[in-house]
């Protein structure tokens, strides 16, 4: 048998390949990736944490009654939307499971409010929230002869209205991805339950969950992560009224920059946030790292 | 490969330098008008001003939102434009920026055609830096004032007449909402329909405007002339301001998402007819009907006075100075004092304000005398033109101290009126806070 050997590069020292055209066409090519790097992503971050460096805007900051309404308002936006979000994502990636036709075109009108851009979208929702001559008011009014509430004047229920548009814009693409999670478990496994007397309950509880556990967990952190910076639900909405009481930290910190124009108080607003989000990377990137046992 | 690193070096270097090759001489950067005629105007006039002096000039309109955020971008970047005019310099930035020794010192220009302002347009821009000394750092253009606008088809059809409408203070607001509002309703049969168009909220400009209207009926001093805050003296002018402010939208004549409108909202729930009458500050409501609808300009809405002080004074006007800047860091500021120099010909910057269908009213007296403004056919203009040439004016705070602007960007104002309206917090509480927040804010000049 003849057995043929590849001549092997000569091995060179590191010196002796640092000088090789090999390296210094790595090099120019690699420049340009540098280069961008540097400008979009390490001067942009740096230069954000050097314009929120001063104490003074963190004390001006906690001093304001408004951040504090802020945090909570964050913490409950965070807290309630992501949860109600994911949870009815979940529901209905079960309902979008099933294979009839008329669901299939349902699913498309479905995908719509995620799909279509949030400022017509949004906008649209505060036309219809109006108080005077909103398209909802107007029917209770007409249909049931009552005056509807003040849905963006009262706090509370502007808040509500905001957590209910932002689970109803991004409610789409959360039921996609678990959706997907369903579809990549194996029929086998229902199959298997179905010949051992399982009820639809004991197969979520015992073959989809256990399944996709995994996913939706990692999309709750990511939709954390993401909805902490959802700045349209809140500003096309409300405006972070009445009386900068629907604020969250990513609106706020637009109000500081641009209303204010208190660009360092904007920049500490948003950095408050670090704290927990840089731990929530941390978790996500480390959940994300590990390997899938087969 | 040496050729190669070489080529990119040169090309990198020659673009750079292209670019200041082409840089315009002169760059100025303007507040875009409402009316395409306003801009025209002004473009003609840069270039008349090309042509005559052999300078060039590179010139950009931005909306007025943008104009600020741009204009506080370059600066941080180190690189503004040599000359800058936004409708909302003033109420948020000049006093400021003038303390911060950010303005270039304008007084060489203005110092010599002093004589051709009114006082109080020179009075908001002479302006103090962090020693304490007083210069003009800024160019006054035009002023706005507060109006008020009514539908006069609207109330006919209602079987009432704007000259049913009491000029005196309590019961002047207190017609809009009755008998002028359930008459306007029976008439119409629209039950969201109400009789005043009042800003409550704490993102809208507006708000500020009209309530200090409010406070100078009540005889309210915010500041001394030293800039030092005084407000805690004029508490009960302070709560009763507030309770007549309130009053209409606690009444049910406000339409509750007053409370969450942006400055144009106002305008809009007029032009929608939500609203028998609003204040607004500029004739930006009756000039959209300029050409858009002829007969809502000439027949059915009016612009009447602000209704008499309590105490039977005639109301003294709030008057807002816009104003241009040039800033230290800017490249050609002689350039720019040249232009400015030139916009103020008569025959360049009264042609340019009338582009604004009667928007701007003129800071000099001289443009006042025109036949545009002394036109009595034309009654929102007249209105406009007696409220600034026979009743009072005053100024915003800031320009005695530039700490007030904090106060007017956190609309401390707005905030206030929404305690009362919204958290049912009392007059008297809600006065108290925003007195706090004054002193905190400004302290002492």
């Amino acid at each position: 048998m003849a057995v043929s050997v590849a001549s092997l590069p000569e091995r060179r020292g590191a010196n002796g390949w640092w000088a090789s055209p090999e390296a210094t066409w790595g090099t120019i090519l690699l420049l340009p990736y540098v280069g961008v790097f540097l400008a979009f992503v390490v001067w942009p971050v740096a230069y954000g944490v050097w314009l929120g460096s001063s104490p003074q805007s963190y004390v001006a900051l906690f001093n304001d009654p408004i951040y504090l309404r802020t945090v909570t308002n964050t913490a409950i936006f965070l807290g309630v939307g992501i949860n109600l979000k994911l949870f009815l994502a979940l529901m209905l990636s079960g309902f979008f499971y099933n294979t009839r036709p008329w669901i299939r075109w349902l699913s498309v009108i479905f995908i719509l409010p995620w799909a279509v851009p949030s400022i017509p979208t949004i906008l649209s929702f505060r036309w219809m929230l109006n108080s005077e001559w909103g398209m909802i008011n107007g029917i209770l009014w007409s249909w049931f002869g009552i005056d509807g509430p003040w849905w963006l004047v009262r706090p509370h229920l502007a808040f509500g209205s905001v957590i209910t548009v932002h689970i109803w814009k991004y409610l789409p693409f959360w039921t996609i991805i678990l959706l997907a999670g369903r579809m990549s478990i194996s029929h086998d496994l229902y199959e298997a339950a179905r010949i051992d007397g399982a009820t639809r309950l004991q197969m979520f509880q015992y073959v989809t969950w256990p399944q996709i556990r995994n996913l939706y967990l990692t999309s709750t952190l990511l939709s954390t992560i993401w909805s902490l910076g959802d700045f349209n639900s809140v500003y096309l909405l409300t405006t972070g009224g009445p009386n900068e009481m629907t604020h969250v930290l990513a609106t706020l910190g637009i109000r500081y920059a641009f209303r204010m124009m208190q660009l360092d108080l904007g920049v500490a607003s948003v950095m408050t946030a670090l704290p927990v989000l840089v731990p929530l990377v941390i978790l996500l990137v480390r959940r994300l790292g590990r390997r899938v046992e087969p | 490969m040496r050729r190669l690193a070489s080529g990119l070096m040169a090309a990198t270097f020659l673009t750079a330098v292209s670019s200041q090759a082409f840089a315009a001489d002169l760059v100025i950067w303007w507040n875009k008008s409402y009316y395409p005629e306003e801009d025209e105007k002004f473009e003609e006039i840069v270039a008349a001003f090309e042509q005559d002096k052999g300078i060039d000039v590179e010139l950009s309109f931005f909306t007025n939102e943008d104009m600020p955020v741009k204009t506080l971008a370059a600066l941080t970047a180190g690189s503004p434009p040599d000359l800058a005019f936004a409708f909302l310099f003033d109420l948020q930035h000049t006093s400021r920026w003038a303390y911060e020794g950010v303005l270039e010192d304008v007084s060489d220009v203005i110092e010599p055609m002093e004589d051709r302002f009114y006082d109080y347009a020179l009075e908001s821009v002479h302006l103090t830096d962090e020693n304490g000394e007083r210069a003009y750092y800024a160019f006054p253009t035009q002023q706005q004032t507060a109006h008020i606008h009514v539908w006069r088809s609207m109330l006919e059809d209602a079987g009432l007449s704007v000259d049913d409408i009491p000029m005196t203070w309590h019961e002047y607001w207190d017609w809009f909402c009755d008998p002028a509002q359930p008459a306007s309703r029976q008439a119409t049969g629209n039950r969201q329909l109400y009789g005043v168009g009042q800003p409550m909220s704490s993102s809208a400009s507006d708000t500020i405007f009209h309530f200090m209207m409010f406070a100078n009926a009540f005889n309210v001093e915010w500041l001394d002339e030293a800039g030092d805050v005084v407000l805690d003296q004029h508490r009960e002018g302070l709560i009763d301001a507030l309770e007549s402010y309130t009053k209409p939208f606690k009444d049910g004549c406000v339409p509750p998402g007053a409370v969450n409108w942006g400055d144009a909202d106002n305008n809009v729930n007029f032009l929608n007819q939500v609203t028998l009458m609003t204040p607004n500050p500029s004739l930006s409501i009756p000039a959209s009907q300029y050409t858009a609808n002829p007969e809502n300009y000439k027949e059915n809405i009016v612009t009447i006075e602000w209704p008499d002080k309590p105490d039977g004074e005639p109301i003294v006007y709030m008057t807002a100075i816009k104003n241009a800047v040039i800033f230290k860091a800017s490249n050609n500021k002689e350039g720019a004092k040249e232009f400015m120099r030139y916009l103020y010909e008569p025959e360049n910057i009264g042609p340019y304000l009338e582009g604004s269908i009667g928007r701007w009213f003129p800071v000099m007296p001289e443009l006042v005398e025109t036949p545009f403004w002394q036109d009595d056919t034309d009654a929102h203009r007249v209105t406009h033109r007696v409220q600034y040439t026979e009743r009072p004016q005053n100024t915003f705070p800031f320009v005695r101290n530039h700490r007030f602007i904090t106060v007017m960007s956190e609309n401390a104002i707005g905030k206030a009126a929404g305690r009362i309206v919204l958290e049912n917090w009392s007059v008297e509480d809600a006065a108290d806070e925003l007195i706090a927040r004054v002193k905190e804010v400004v302290g002492t000049s």
